[in-house]
């Protein structure tokens, strides 16, 4: 391995912590693989989005205001999830404008970054050097395609995967339906939007979903399974590194 | 006690007040002068115009004089068997021998005054339905926008607003002069020739682009639903001639 | 009962069992997505040209009072009557008495969103006045008796075949399916209801304070023809739609139409600055403008103000994937899709279960994107829900829930503790295969369409801690 030359911070997400560890661990491999020293700040939960997200200001405020505490003073924060990304960076400044947190939160937008944006557009990595057999198909998640502006940072590192052919999906940038609360709350209208998603998937007869967010992905993986459709879905990060 | 005018405007500036940072911000992130025209501009602005007003689903003709304008007109008037016109004064079109077509067509002018002062509902329905079987509406058009195909028509005295839209057909001449690139521009040269101001003697001024459609049935697209289901654009450039 | 009628969740359930309506969403929804973005992305600078409509319109609002003012004086000075009405009821009265003073008896009206709001029709019906809708989709469904199910294309929810139906019962015409024939009654019937009326009722697509001029927009030229075919002329205009000029309005036109429907212009943009002038051969002998509020002011020193800056193109509409599964009709109010959900809880607060509106999004953003003033509808959106839970509109366990999710979040002992417990239970329950094919309520909605993952048998941040050994642990 590489000598570091970069620190980073890894949120990896409560969902990812508790349901996808897997992704985080590809996440953190990916980095040390660039010569980034990695940390992962002990107590670190939720960015808050759930609670935001369903109205909950004020418990969102608590657990977000919490979590600006831990990475106080810790340098660049990376997750492998533009949602969450999206949440610190776009919905922090409303949520702690005019409160004790707004400098630290304001401090937090200005390095926070999304995995694939830190990749392609901090380090400047094309290719990550991985080998992945497959036919595969790209999800654009919504939140880090229209807050972050991301789509061909993903697009670029799985361009450099060895073995790996890439097919559009059509209607790619087409929200899956997940919405956090929304596919419980909203279950059916949420069902038929991922029906859409899914048929677009079948119809590129790919045999590989790959996307940047664990919540997509647990919206669809969880469509195709019940679908028995013979379709696998994996994070960006764990194409990445190959697994 | 306040009249609901300043009842409103109070609650409007109340609103304003709380708002005025964000809204101030906003209304200075880009400029307000609205460009000339907003697509690449084409070397030739009539052929422009025609392949948009094709598109809008109108007819152009270019015709290098009024002879052939005038041939033109006529052919579109026995094809559609035209027996009655509404048009506007023909000092309006810029096109003449009209009116002498008409007479030798035996096509008959009618009477485009709807709206007389002082009359009673019972005449002004009449008036309509005195007018509402014309075959035809002729009129002349103030400008022609070339990146969109649409007319621009400001009606007044002479210039009937029904001319445009109550008959089946429609047909406008336009001067290739009047060929204008964008609607920034469009309002510029309206500006130029009815003032600063360009409703201060006229109440009506229409953009027209191609014929009276509708999709609200299976989106599916159909003409003259309400105004003419066709429109016939007389596109007259003497220069090309010379 | 009208759907509209129903709680949210049948509404949404009716739409979603509709076929014609899903076949009608699914062949529809994408075309004009399509011909939005086509149209779009050949202008010289889409971007910059966005920007400046969003500028323009946040001057309007910045300046409302002014402009409004402006264009009221310019209205009276051409010689039309200026009403401010404070709410729909005060519209309605002045169009009512305006009628009854100058006995009229038949009204013909364009397109409105505005009208429709305030319910406009069934308040002149209350005074036996007749009121006939000339849009050929809003025509179609006044026929039927329903509600608008998308704001450019009213109709969009119903075939071909229900309105050759429709208008062989009502209308007489010989059964067919011929398009064109439909259109062409529709014509003959309607062009009779021009020449007899005696009043024209129009919206107003965009006001211009400095000349006095509306602005309407059609495809089909039936405002053209309420505007100058009746002898009186009456324009409903929500307070917020006044540009300052000219050349503001130049710039707003180039974006209106090619977001509703791709076309660069609509066929008729038709500009009226008070009744017919000396010497007019025609137009309306009475102009009088209704400057409608109706919530308006207060949603403009709200956190909703941006709200005001939409042109009712209906791209946003277009462009959500909750109003392509759903349609128009399960919003409950005029206005659907997105911005429907943003203004319903405002501008219409008796539609049923108006507060539940916001929730109806994925908050995915694709309605910005379409915006052609980029109107920040997932962020009101969200403001709303925090509004709605403020006012104690939570369901049932739903705060106890939050509470304990905080609590959790906020202290990492617990959040390992029941991560553990997620772990065991689900693993448990989802066994070799490692999934959940049922949830118990209030989860279970996820489960009637999808499997649900088992939690891991130990979390990311354990493994860490295990292989890297723990920091101190911050609080």
């Amino acid at each position: 391995m590489m000598q570091p030359t970069r620190r980073a911070t890894l949120f990896v997400t409560c969902i990812v912590d508790q349901m996808y560890p897997e992704i985080g661990e590809a996440t953190a491999v990916l980095l040390q693989a660039q010569g980034v020293a990695v940390r992962v700040p002990r107590g670190l939960t939720c960015c808050g989005q759930m609670a935001l997200n369903a109205g909950f200001r004020d418990e969102a405020y608590a657990v977000a205001g919490r979590t600006i505490e831990v990475l106080r003073g810790q340098g660049d924060i990376v997750l492998p999830s533009g949602s969450c990304t999206a949440m610190i960076r776009h919905l922090y400044h409303e949520l702690f404008h005019g409160t004790p947190h707004q400098q630290a939160a304001e401090a937090l937008i200005g390095r926070t970054y999304e995995l694939t944006e830190y990749l392609v557009d901090v380090l400047g990595v094309q290719d990550v050097g991985a080998h992945y057999a497959a036919r595969a198909t790209y999800h654009d998640a919504c939140h880090g395609l229209r807050y972050l502006d991301l789509s061909r940072q993903a697009r670029t590192l799985l361009a450099h995967v060895r073995g790996l052919e890439l097919v559009p999906l059509p209607a790619c940038t087409e929200c899956c339906g997940f919405g956090g609360l929304f596919a419980v709350k909203q279950a059916a209208i949420s069902g038929a939007m991922l029906q859409r998603k899914l048929a677009n998937i079948t119809s590129t007869s790919a045999d590989l979903l790959i996307t940047g967010d664990a919540s997509c992905m647990t919206q669809i993986a969880g469509g195709l399974k019940r679908n028995a459709a013979p379709v696998q879905v994996r994070h960006i990060a764990e194409v990445l590194v190959g697994r | 006690m306040t009249t609901p005018r300043e009842r409103m405007l109070a609650a409007i500036r109340a609103g304003i007040n709380t708002n005025r940072a964000f809204l101030e911000a906003e209304m200075q992130k880009a400029p307000h002068t609205p460009p000339p025209h907003v697509h690449p501009p084409a070397d030739d602005l009539q052929a422009q115009f025609v392949e948009e007003a094709q598109r809008a689903g109108a007819f152009p003709y270019i015709c290098a004089d009024a002879e052939a304008a005038l041939d033109a007109i006529q052919k579109i008037l026995s094809e559609h068997g035209a027996n009655s016109a509404l048009t506007w004064d023909f000092a309006q079109i810029d096109l003449p021998g009209l009116e002498a077509l008409l007479n030798q067509m035996q096509i008959t002018r009618l009477d485009t005054t709807v709206t007389v002062c002082g009359e009673t509902q019972a005449q002004r329905v009449a008036h309509l339905h005195a007018i509402e079987h014309a075959s035809v509406g002729i009129s002349g058009a103030d400008l022609g926008i070339a990146e969109s195909g649409t007319l621009a028509v400001m009606t007044g005295p002479g210039r009937g607003r029904l001319t445009t839209l109550f008959a089946p057909l429609h047909i406008a001449v336009l001067p290739a002069s009047r060929l204008v690139r964008g609607l920034g521009a469009a309002f510029d040269a309206l500006r130029h020739q009815y003032g600063s101001d360009i409703f201060a003697e006229h109440a009506n001024l229409t953009l027209i682009t191609g014929p009276s459609r509708t999709g609200d049935i299976e989106m599916t697209l159909t003409t003259g639903v309400h105004g003419p289901g066709e429109l016939h654009i007389i596109v007259l450039n003497e220069e090309e001639a010379a | 009962m009208a759907t509209q009628m129903l709680p949210f969740y049948d509404r949404v359930e009716d739409a979603l069992q509709n076929s014609t309506l899903q076949h009608a969403l699914e062949r529809n929804m994408p075309r004009f997505v399509a011909l939005r973005a086509q149209a779009l992305n050949k202008l010289i600078d889409e971007a910059a040209l966005r920007d400046q409509a969003r500028a323009i319109r946040a001057k309007s609002l910045a300046r409302l009072d002014e402009l409004l003012t402006r264009l009221a004086d310019t209205v009276e000075a051409r010689g039309g009557h200026v009403c401010w009405a404070t709410d729909g009821k005060a519209a309605g009265q002045y169009i009512a008495e305006l009628a009854q003073r100058q006995a009229v008896k038949s009204i013909v009206k364009s397109k409105s969103m505005a009208s429709e709001e305030i319910h406009l029709n069934a308040q002149l019906e209350a005074h036996s006045l007749e009121v006939i809708e000339t849009d050929l989709g809003e025509y179609i469904i006044q026929l039927s008796g329903e509600t608008p199910s998308h704001i450019i294309a009213p109709a969009i929810h119903m075939t071909r075949q229900e309105i050759g139906q429709l208008f062989q019962e009502k209308l007489g015409m010989e059964p067919t399916e011929d398009i064109p024939t439909m259109t062409r009654t529709a014509r003959r019937v309607l062009r009779q209801r021009f020449v007899q009326a005696d009043m024209g009722i129009s919206g107003v697509n965009f006001g211009i304070a400095e000349s006095g001029g509306m602005v309407l927009v059609t495809n089909e030229g039936n405002a053209d023809l309420t505007t100058s075919v009746p002898r009186i002329h009456v324009a409903i205009m929500g307070i917020e739609r006044v540009v300052e000029s000219l050349d503001d309005l130049a710039v707003m036109l180039q974006v209106l139409a090619r977001s509703a429907t791709g076309q660069k212009l609509s066929v008729y943009t038709t500009f009226l600055s008070g009744p017919t002038r000396p010497g007019e051969p025609d137009g309306p002998e009475e102009f009088h403008l209704i400057l409608l509020d109706n919530g308006r002011s207060r949603i403009l020193g709200s956190a909703y103000a941006e709200a005001l800056m939409c042109i009712r193109c209906g791209a946003c509409l277009n462009a959500c994937p909750v109003y392509q599964s759903i349609g128009g009709h399960a919003y409950g109010g005029v206005y659907s899709g997105p911005i429907g959900s943003v203004i319903s809880p405002l501008l219409q607060p008796d539609v049923p279960d108006v507060h539940q509106l916001p929730y109806a999004s994925t908050l995915c953003g694709a309605c910005q994107e379409a915006c052609p003033v980029r109107i920040a509808l997932p962020d009101m959106l969200l403001r709303l829900r925090g509004d709605a839970v403020q006012a104690g509109k939570v369901a049932p366990g739903e705060q106890a829930a939050m509470t304990a999710w905080q609590a959790t979040m906020n202290n990492p002992a617990l959040y390992r503790a029941g991560g553990t417990m997620a772990s065991i239970i689900t693993r448990l329950v989802g066994g070799r295969e490692g999934v959940l094919k049922q949830l118990p309520p209030p989860l279970a909605g996820w489960t009637q369409h999808r499997d649900f993952p088992t939690f891991a048998k130990q979390s990311f941040s354990e493994r860490w801690a295990a292989q890297h050994g723990t920091d101190e642990e911050p609080q």
